[in-house]
């Protein structure tokens, strides 16, 4: 490692290092807010056996691991422009040095803002739970008849908090590698989004799709494909974070014992299990391959991609999304699937014309974006046809 | 010692560098050839930013990708990158992370070249930015050194100091400067060697002796009423360049000033062009020129030009 590059890198990224701690901390003002809140009391039924506890820190979590979309782009910027990669390439780095440097650092930028103003929202937790007022739970009758109320205090456990603050940047380095794995191959900061939102499609259609298939095969809850479901970046992640960790987190140390893990086998949430597992390795995966592979064709560093056949699949991969986020408005109305049948081959073109970089557009590729739009929208027909048929 | 080794390289569907072979020990190399050669490529390649598709590079005998070769060997590009809001102290302490720069050598050219340390970059204009950017590169202590089209936009009074730098630093010592361009006069009384590329193949190396040997420049008034005569008595005779090739010379240029016509010829062993023209065109006054080592250069890029051409 550089030392002297590392110190130069870490002074260049400042601006950025503040950006994501500004971002925290007006998330961490969010949690505190709510979880300052004198009125903390929170209502459940008394024939509900699960009762969900807040999470003091939950949006600064979770802002944290949307944030590893951006910081890639930072990490690789070097790549993203002629000018800089014939400055930073020539430079005597041994192997793949450059990037892993930057890589590491990029990780670095995030997780330590976060670590400092997670440790700084605990505290501050501490002191309000101390001077101020318990996390309340009230359970109340189920029948109206009855008078029975339960009112039970919760003081947050620490420990697990802290644990949870481990896991968090542990899942932050597995996220942060994914879309590093993504933004590794663009060679310009357009497609390096485009690359790490696709990439994000893809993931998400696996990960919905794996608890989707328990639920149905379980039987336990309708079959419900939609984009209002999708709108978490690491839904697996945070499932599972609040359904292990909520538990341990809310109770005191005594009766941590009686936890959901018992739950978890029980519903949906072994879809989840399988789906965090497949996460954590297609993130190992990414990370080993920005470790220890080294990059091809750098004569295209900071240059605008041919058109592959990757084009052409982008906009089809994100039109099947879109259909099929549509999928309950689309089931029984007719008009709304010559709307979906159109808004492919707009979605088409756009996407065309973006990755182009130009609205004029070839007439092979309308005919092609046509054809495309054809089959998509037979093969999302065919699927709710079948699915509304036999399933 | 730089040994390039059948070196190729396609970018796109263009063969950039077509089976080079050169061989560049120590001293200023000037590297020349008309735009889009393959210069800077070439650099490229040398410096590991780019990847052959075919041949070797070796720097010292060792492969040019590795760490202790790349940490001698620095390549300023024709238009090199620099931080948003960096001045001269930012962009020292960048090339520092990288390399070894006397700073007291630096320090003294930005104030021989009157440039402000702790101005943002982006307020320099073009030839300040040159200069800036060839005076870091020339306070880096590598072996070898290569500017990329480095003198463009540069004021005369500044290039005359460069020169002498570049002079004083890289010649008669185990260093190599290689200076591309393709604009010969901006490497006039610089460079004691050239190497010339046109399409990704190389035309000529060598420095002036070997070079001097390859073209003839005449000087030539024809009496238009003898030359009537002597070509099968043609009514309209126009003297061009096909009126040589029948004479079975490799012409390469031909310029008429006033009366007087400018010939420069390829040199063929086998044949004596003075007897030749004499013979078959009988001209008023027949005499051999000398060529400036800037116009050999320039005759080599033409040459090579019109044989590509040929061959397309």
């Amino acid at each position: 490692m550089n030392k002297k590059y590392i110190k130069y890198q870490i002074k260049q990224w400042l601006p950025l290092i503040g950006i994501i701690s500004g971002i925290l901390i007006i998330t961490l003002i969010i949690d505190l807010i709510f979880s300052k809140n004198p009125m903390n009391y929170h209502y459940y039924e008394a024939s509900k056996s699960n009762v969900s506890y807040q999470n003091p820190l939950i949006i600064t979590s979770c802002c944290i691991l949307c944030l590893t979309f951006f910081v890639p782009l930072f990490v690789f910027s070097y790549k993203y422009s002629i000018k800089k990669a014939d400055t930073y390439v020539q430079s005597p780095f041994k192997n793949n040095n450059l990037k892993i440097t930057n890589f590491i650092l990029g990780y670095l930028c995030l997780a330590l803002p976060f670590i400092v103003i997670f440790l700084i929202g605990l505290l501050s937790t501490y002191i309000t739970q101390l001077i101020n007022n318990p996390y309340h739970v009230i359970v109340v009758p189920q029948n109206p008849g009855m008078t029975y109320y339960s009112h039970i205090t919760f003081y947050y456990n620490y420990g697990y908090l802290i644990l949870f603050m481990f896991f968090i940047l542990f899942m932050l380095f597995i996220e942060y590698s994914l879309n590093s794995f993504a933004a590794n191959f663009a060679n310009n900061t357009i497609d390096a989004l485009i690359y790490i939102s696709l990439f994000f499609i893809f993931r998400m259609l696996i990960l919905y799709a794996i608890p989707q298939y328990f639920m149905q095969n379980l039987d336990i809850i309708e079959y419900d494909f939609n984009i209002f479901n999708l709108s978490l970046t690491i839904m697996p992640v945070i499932s599972f974070a609040l359904t292990v960790f909520n538990s341990l987190i809310s109770r005191g140390y005594f009766d941590a014992k009686d936890v959901f893990i018992s739950d978890l086998y029980k519903y949906q949430y072994v879809g989840y299990v399988i789906s965090f597992t497949f996460i954590i390795m297609i993130g190992i995966f990414a990370a080993l391959y920005i470790f220890f592979i080294k990059d091809k064709y750098k004569e295209n560093y900071g240059r605008k991609r041919n058109n592959t056949i990757f084009d052409y699949l982008l906009p089809h991969l994100t039109m099947m999304f879109i259909a099929f986020s549509l999928y309950t408005i689309t089931r029984y109305d007719t008009t709304s699937k010559i709307v979906i049948f159109l808004a492919f081959f707009v979605m088409y073109y756009c996407l065309l014309a973006s990755l182009n970089k130009s609205f004029k557009i070839k007439k092979y590729d309308l005919i092609f974006g046509g054809a495309i739009s054809l089959v998509n929208f037979c093969l999302f027909i065919a699927s709710i046809t079948i699915e509304h048929l036999y399933l | 010692m730089i040994e390039v080794i059948n070196l190729t390289k396609k970018l796109d569907k263009t063969i950039a560098i077509n089976h080079l072979n050169l061989f560049i020990t120590n001293g200023i190399y000037g590297l020349v050839g008309q735009n889009g050669a393959g210069k800077s490529t070439l650099f490229r390649l040398l410096s590991d930013v780019y990847s052959q598709d075919e041949g070797e590079i070796l720097i010292d005998s060792k492969p040019n990708y590795e760490k202790e070769i790349k940490s001698n060997l620095f390549f300023l590009q024709d238009d090199p990158y620099y931080a948003n809001f960096s001045t001269l102290k930012n962009l020292t302490e960048f090339y520092k992370c990288f390399y070894e720069v006397d700073e007291n050598y630096l320090n003294y050219l930005f104030k021989t070249l009157n440039l402000p340390i702790n101005k943002q970059l982006s307020s320099f204009s073009k030839g300040m930015k040159r200069q800036a950017f060839i005076s870091l590169a020339l306070s880096i202590n590598v072996k070898y050194l290569l500017l990329d089209e480095a003198f463009d936009g540069i004021d005369p009074l500044a290039l005359d100091l460069i020169k002498q730098e570049i002079i004083k630093k890289y010649s008669n010592n185990d260093k190599t400067l290689i200076i591309a361009s393709h604009n010969i006069e901006s490497l006039e009384k610089l460079c004691d060697k050239f190497i010339i590329i046109s399409n990704g193949k190389m035309v000529a190396q060598g420095d002036e002796a070997s070079m001097s040997h390859v073209f003839i420049k005449y000087q030539i008034i024809f009496n238009l009423s003898n030359l009537k005569l002597s070509t099968s008595n043609k009514l309209y005779f126009e003297i061009n360049e096909d009126l040589f090739k029948k004479l079975d010379l490799h012409v390469v240029s031909l310029n008429k000033i006033g009366s007087v016509y400018e010939l420069v010829i390829k040199v063929n062993k086998d044949i004596n062009p003075y007897e030749i023209i004499k013979d078959n065109l009988d001209p008023v006054l027949l005499e051999e020129i000398p060529l400036t080592y800037n116009e050999i250069i320039t005759l080599q890029m033409l040459d090579a030009k019109m044989d590509g051409s040929k061959h397309e």
